[in-house]
């Protein structure tokens, strides 16, 4: 049996009197896009931070294909929520950097593969810009860019939407899709949870510093029978109940929405058959070609 | 000779050594501020602890004790200098305390996920401070290391008490002679404030060049 590609063992880390993470066990395979979820403040941010090695760990150990990868040596990379570009260089230069201080690159070759990666997320004629010229969501393709040129085998992002509206959400959730795609090994943290549903072969949800429920995303969302979870996923239903009613009369989620928004892409029900007040909800919970929610706000009482 | 003229001349003598001194004097505060800040930033607890205790011993005693100290005590310790160097070394080891602070405030004003993100990619600690953090710093700080080189041009007139013949010593010498203590304070009074102005020219100049490469804005 081949060991996976991703290992972490009862990792641990307690800060004075606060357990952040409590003895969590998670193994990952190659390819494997893996969802964490949870509430603020149960530990999915420490979580990757320990992996990548940002935080020390007060028990366990990480293994990256048999090996503890150690930050900086090329097999984890990380996508940060706020981006974290250098404002003083220009995106290209963001993404050229590294290639040229740690790979000896040429300034013409680094130059060159900046521009191949920065076409990769859809912004090469962004590249001579500096951050503070570009959107939030244009920022955080280029952080994807400035990571992926580092070829890592293993991407985590953290919370990579959070700070950006429902628009630029939609630009840096389809790069990730698109990633996904190509067989990238990676743990997303996200409250989108229709994205989550929808691109992670796996889903996690997490409490307290532990890990309450692991195993397919999509049966994590459909089938949530764990108490917690289920409270927790709830909760993103009954905010969806309040939003506004939809003008009359009503507008179809598809033709309101660009094509490829991936909260609704093939997930909505036809406009006649939708529930008029859960247009999200039933995006969230009811991936493509999957069948209706179970999870309600009733239902998850 | 009339005053003024003499006034002049002993500007002119003077004026050199203040600009020297001071000049070499910011550069060497800058070089060791630069370098204390690293430390105390990346270096081991212990360390910064050190230095801090440093930073807070020459940022407690007015300048003109540790001038005197520096100069009149140093022979005690094997340390006989003459006046200029040992004025330039007092005004560095002053300048260096206070621009090492400035730096370490612009370390810290730096969102802690730019080192992080630098970490991840490979980059080693000098790359991540030459390459990221000091030019990102560089527009936040020049306001206030400026501020400190107006601050050190008006310093290197204590020097003149341990005989640095620069511009105080050598305009007041004009004073005591002539008893026209007036004109020749006036004419020093001048003096600096127009070196002053003309830092803060250069300065705002810098700031400029600096929001151009930095930002790409003017």
């Amino acid at each position: 049996m081949t060991a996976p590609f991703l290992l972490a063992e009862g990792l641990e880390r307690r800060v004075g009197d606060t357990q952040i993470l409590d003895r969590i066990d998670l193994s990952v395979e190659r390819g494997q896009v893996v969802g964490l979820i949870g509430p603020s403040g149960s530990g999915k941010s420490s979580l990757l931070r320990c992996i990548a090695g940002l935080d020390p760990l007060t028990g366990g150990r990480v293994l990256v294909e048999g090996r503890a990868a150690v930050p900086g040596d090329g097999t984890i990379g990380m996508v940060f929520q706020q981006f974290n570009l250098w404002p003083h260089l220009t995106a290209g230069e963001n993404v050229a950097l590294a290639l040229r201080l740690v790979r000896k690159m040429s300034r013409a070759e680094a130059g060159e593969r900046a521009r191949a990666m920065l076409d990769r997320v859809g912004l090469a004629k962004f590249a001579d810009r500096r951050p503070a010229q570009l959107s939030g969501g244009q920022q955080q393709r280029v952080a994807i860019a400035r990571t992926l040129a580092m070829e890592p085998r293993l991407i985590l992002f953290d919370e990579p939407t959070a700070s950006l509206d429902p628009e630029l959400t939609t630009e840096v959730l389809d790069v990730i899709r698109g990633l996904a795609e190509t067989g990238m090994t990676m743990l997303v943290v996200s409250h989108e949870m229709g994205f989550v549903a929808s691109v992670a072969s796996r889903a996690v949800f997490l409490d307290h510093g532990r890990v309450l429920v692991d195993g397919p995303a999509r049966a994590v969302f459909r089938d949530a029978e764990e108490p917690r979870l289920r409270r927790f996923l709830s909760t993103y239903l009954q905010r969806v109940a309040w939003a506004p009613e939809p003008e009359a009369p009503a507008m179809p989620v598809q033709a309101a929405a660009p094509a490829g928004f991936p909260l609704i892409d093939a997930a909505s029900p036809a406009p006649a058959e939708a529930p008029a007040r859960f247009p999200l909800l039933d995006a969230a919970a009811n991936p493509p070609g999957e069948g209706l929610p179970v999870a309600g706000p009733r239902a998850a009482r | 000779m009339n005053v003024v003229s003499e006034t002049l001349l002993a500007v002119a003598r003077g004026l050199p050594l203040t600009v020297g001194i001071w000049l070499a004097s910011v550069a060497t505060g800058l070089a060791v501020g630069v370098l204390v800040a690293c430390l105390r930033h990346f270096g081991p607890r212990v360390l910064n602890v050190l230095l801090a205790v440093l930073v807070e011993a020459v940022r407690g005693v007015p300048f003109v004790v540790q001038a005197f100290l520096l100069y009149y005590g140093g022979p005690f310790i094997g340390l006989d200098l003459t006046p200029i160097v040992a004025g330039w070394l007092a005004l560095s080891v002053y300048a260096a305390a206070y621009f090492s602070e400035v730096f370490r405030g612009g370390f810290l004003a730096i969102p802690p996920g730019h080192t992080e993100a630098a970490r991840l990619l490979g980059l080693s600690t000098n790359q991540t401070i030459a390459r990221i953090l000091l030019p990102e710093m560089a527009l936040s700080v020049l306001p206030a290391l400026a501020n400190l080189a107006v601050i050190l041009i008006k310093e290197t007139a204590i020097l003149s008490i341990i005989t640095v013949p620069e511009l105080t010593f050598t305009v007041s010498g004009v004073g005591s002679a002539s008893f026209a203590f007036a004109q020749t304070m006036a004419a020093l009074a001048l003096s600096y404030w127009l070196l002053v102005e003309l830092t803060a020219f250069a300065a705002r100049r810098l700031e400029r060049g600096i929001a151009r490469a930095t930002l790409g804005t003017a």
